[in-house]
């Protein structure tokens, strides 16, 4: 069976283009217009994207919404532009200046580094389809996976399963965006790989944390 | 009412050139969601992003088509995926485009335009495409401005009712080259063909 994810729909030219696409739309059952996220029912929900540049200041209104799905075992995606430091819990985020133009020199060095190439992601995705640039560096909790890391320090994509419950890949690459965007084919390449894992990965289940435990007392 | 409203798509494109004093001077900056008739009336130009949500314009098509019927101007950017007017058709990017295809061409003269080599205007520090890398068709008695990949229409102008409208099917102009001033100078003569009529 195959996991039930949704993804977050701004209404942007590249969230629709990103999610109209036949060749993954069929691994996504379900859209969620961000400006009505909030009536959305996430109940039958495994995980959810929250999509290159979707509006932080809406996610912030449902922040609550949030911590409930991850509190009850859900998993969700925080991709590029999204800043999760102000819609979750425990995020430290640093923005840094964009190096688009890096790959022009035959010596040029994005800086990134694979450091956990025995994760399932980084099995599913080669290094090369991860690098196009990224717009700053996560300083991960203590207990998460550091995927792919800045060599000065810092993550740009990262895996954290929730002391509580509940899972969060966190990253600072766009892949939405660009695709989307029809401008970038490293992104277009990761999420080809990406969202198929998505759809097939064994979920990890964990029992409902404390504090949800509480409220259906 | 002579006075430019841009609705940004993302609280974060308050910043920038929209904070110039030329340019705070001659046009208020208002979150997308927050459109209205009342807003509109009190406007002569309204310019989009790149970044807009167009199901929420779609949503406003009477109010935005009416106003534009009625003599407004309309500056639209960036990618059409949900048609949000009832002449404006989906995006259609260049497939797998050669560098040289990338270069701009002008057509015709527009004020927005002056002054900017059409050669600068696809390529920053190296990088081809930010300014365009496709096109929104144009109806067919729109006035193409600018081309790329020689014949593709990037920039048009469409007179509509007692309106008009600007189309760039790329990313927001005040974005164009890796320096601030130039940018400034591209928004300010926007701002400025909006409030000349």
């Amino acid at each position: 069976m195959t996991n039930r994810i949704a993804a977050i729909d701004g209404g942007m030219s590249y969230h629709l283009n990103a999610l109209n696409d036949p060749e993954w739309s069929h691994h996504i059952s379900k859209r969620i217009y961000l400006p009505e996220l909030g009536e959305a029912d996430l109940g039958e929900t495994d995980i959810l994207i929250v999509t290159c540049r979707s509006r932080a200041d809406l996610l912030e209104q449902r922040r609550d919404q949030l911590a409930s799905f991850l509190a009850r075992g859900g998993w969700i995606i925080a991709c590029g532009e999204t800043h999760p430091e102000r819609w979750l819990d425990d995020i430290r985020y640093v923005p840094k200046d964009l190096n688009y133009w890096w790959w022009l020199d035959p010596e040029g060095d994005l800086g990134l580094r694979l450091n956990a190439p025995d994760h399932p992601l980084a099995q599913a995705i080669p290094f090369d389809d991860m690098l196009w640039h990224h717009h700053g560096l996560f300083m991960p909790p203590d207990g998460a996976v550091s995927i792919v890391e800045h060599k000065n320090g810092g993550s740009v994509l990262y895996d954290y399963h929730l002391p509580g419950g509940g899972q969060t890949t966190v990253m600072s690459l766009d892949p939405f965006f660009h695709h989307g965007s029809f401008f970038m084919p490293a992104a277009s390449r990761f999420l080809r790989g990406f969202i198929p894992w998505l759809a097939n990965t064994r979920l990890s289940l964990k029992e409902p944390s404390e504090s949800l435990n509480e409220h259906f007392q | 009412m002579t006075c430019v409203l841009f609705l940004y798509g993302m609280p974060e494109q308050q910043r920038g050139v929209w904070l110039d004093p030329a340019i705070v001077e001659r046009a208020m900056v208002a979150d997308q969601y927050s459109l209205n008739q009342s807003l509109l009336d009190r406007h002569s130009a309204v310019v989009l992003t790149m970044h807009n949500d167009q199901r929420h314009l779609a949503a406003h098509q009477s109010m935005l088509e009416n106003y534009v019927r009625d003599g407004g101007t309309l500056v639209v950017q960036g990618q059409i995926a949900m048609p949000f007017l009832s002449f404006l058709k989906p995006y259609i990017p260049l497939c797998r485009p050669r560098m040289d295809q990338l270069i701009v061409r002008r057509r015709q003269a527009h004020p927005v335009f002056d002054g900017f080599n059409p050669e600068s205007l696809n390529i920053r520090k190296g990088v081809r495409g930010f300014y365009g890398r496709g096109h929104n068709p144009p109806p067919p008695d729109a006035d193409v401005l600018q081309t790329i990949a020689d014949d593709i229409p990037l920039d048009w102008f469409l007179t509509w009712g007692k309106g008009r409208v600007l189309m760039h099917s790329g990313n927001d102009i005040w974005g164009t080259y890796a320096d601030a001033t130039e940018n400034r100078r591209f928004a300010l003569q926007l701002i400025n063909w909006c409030l000349n009529r």
